[in-house]
């Protein structure tokens, strides 16, 4: 394996590590197999061991770094910031299986650290759960950031939405309203029709009976007016508030579940 | 080496290496400079360097020689005042050791 084959690799296996991260890392090792010259590259590259044992010692400090400001006891600043990643390194040191020269002092960390207890499972179970919590940060800070992203659009698309829900509404109101409204000139127009009507009958016969059937019709129309106006305010206003108050309500809910 | 090189004495063996270059210096020669002390493997020094870096112990600068980019470590005053401590505690750890070792004769 040669020089940018190594640093292709190396940039395949670090893509989903921050940007800045990968680039620092990149470039430094880009940079140190350049200072090391072509005679010495195939040495250095062999010390390296694999693209894979130098991803997981990047990506290992990473996690590490990333929990250290909650990590602080009265002993344990140094004991968490030096132990476990390098707990890490020197396990995927060990798997890989080669270099004799590293180990030493790798292989040293929790033996310092640890003091005493068997360094094995102790801090392994660290790392994961630390991991864990890292992955939760990670996920909770990506989401923000999505919705960060993702906010012009919704105000966008919500905002176009809302301005139609208030159309809508507003019309029915005024349906409402104007169903209230006809009825009630309805019931007006009718009696004074009537009235009308049964006075002009002495007068003018005819004419009364012909206003009069009028105010009958008009007075028709008011039932019908009625009927309408009982529909509306008792079946489809509580029918609409019902369905308001259940909407919400599942938006409400939606966004609890969704907060836990 | 039989004995083992703690995270906090490479922090300080890195921290001494930095500091005698004023105008800084580079990974590659960092490495080499700290194998004359003790046994590190080519690649151990980029999480350390990337550590003393976001401690602000040292600062990175890019410099271009012969045409490309180089990254540079220069020590900072934080990074002297650590140093120091690390001197301090090494000394007395070093010599109580010394002594032990010395007296056990």
């Amino acid at each position: 394996m040669n020089r940018v084959e190594f640093i292709r690799e190396l940039e395949y296996l670090l893509q989903d590590i921050p940007e800045e991260e990968k680039s620092d890392a990149l470039a430094y090792y880009h940079d140190y197999l350049e200072e090391a010259g072509e005679e010495h590259e195939e040495d250095v590259i062999r010390e390296f061991g694999s693209p894979e044992r130098v991803a997981a010692i990047i990506r290992a400090d990473l996690r590490g770094n990333l929990n250290e400001g909650g990590e602080f006891t009265e002993s344990g600043y140094q004991d968490e910031r030096f132990r476990e990643p390098r707990y890490q390194v020197a396990e995927c040191h060990r798997s890989s299986g080669e270099s004799e020269n590293g180990e030493e002092w790798q292989d040293a960390e929790p033996r310092w650290s640890g003091q005493g207890r068997k360094p094995g499972h102790l801090f392994g179970r660290n790392i994961l759960s630390k991991g864990s919590l890292g992955s939760q940060i990670l996920k909770i800070i990506l989401i923000l950031a999505l919705i960060c992203v993702a906010s012009p659009v919704f105000l966008g698309v919500g905002g176009g939405l809302l301005g139609i829900a208030v159309g809508l509404l507003t019309l029915l109101i005024g349906a409402v309203v104007l169903a209230a409204v006809l009825t009630v000139a309805a019931w007006i127009g009718a009696v004074a029709l009537i009235v009308l009507g049964v006075g002009l009958m002495f007068a003018y016969p005819w004419s009364g009976v012909l206003i009069l059937g009028c105010g009958i019709f008009v007075m028709g129309l008011a039932f019908l007016g009625v009927a309408v106006s009982i529909l509306i305010y008792g079946k489809l206003i509580p029918f609409c508030i019902c369905g308001v108050v259940n909407w919400l309500n599942r938006i409400l809910y939606r966004k609890r579940r969704d907060r836990t | 080496m039989v004995f083992n090189t703690g995270a906090a004495l490479l922090d300080a063996i890195v921290l001494a290496v930095v500091s005698r270059e004023k105008q800084g210096t580079y990974g590659y020669k960092i490495t080499q400079d700290v194998r004359g002390a003790i046994d590190i493997s080519e690649s151990t020094l980029y999480p350390v360097l990337r550590r003393l870096l976001k401690e602000e112990c040292l600062e990175s600068y890019d410099m271009a020689i012969d045409g490309r980019n180089r990254r540079y470590y220069r020590i900072t005053e934080r990074g002297r005042l650590q140093l120091n401590l690390y001197r301090g505690e090494w000394n007395i750890y070093s010599q109580k050791i010394s002594r032990i070792l010395e007296e056990a004769d």
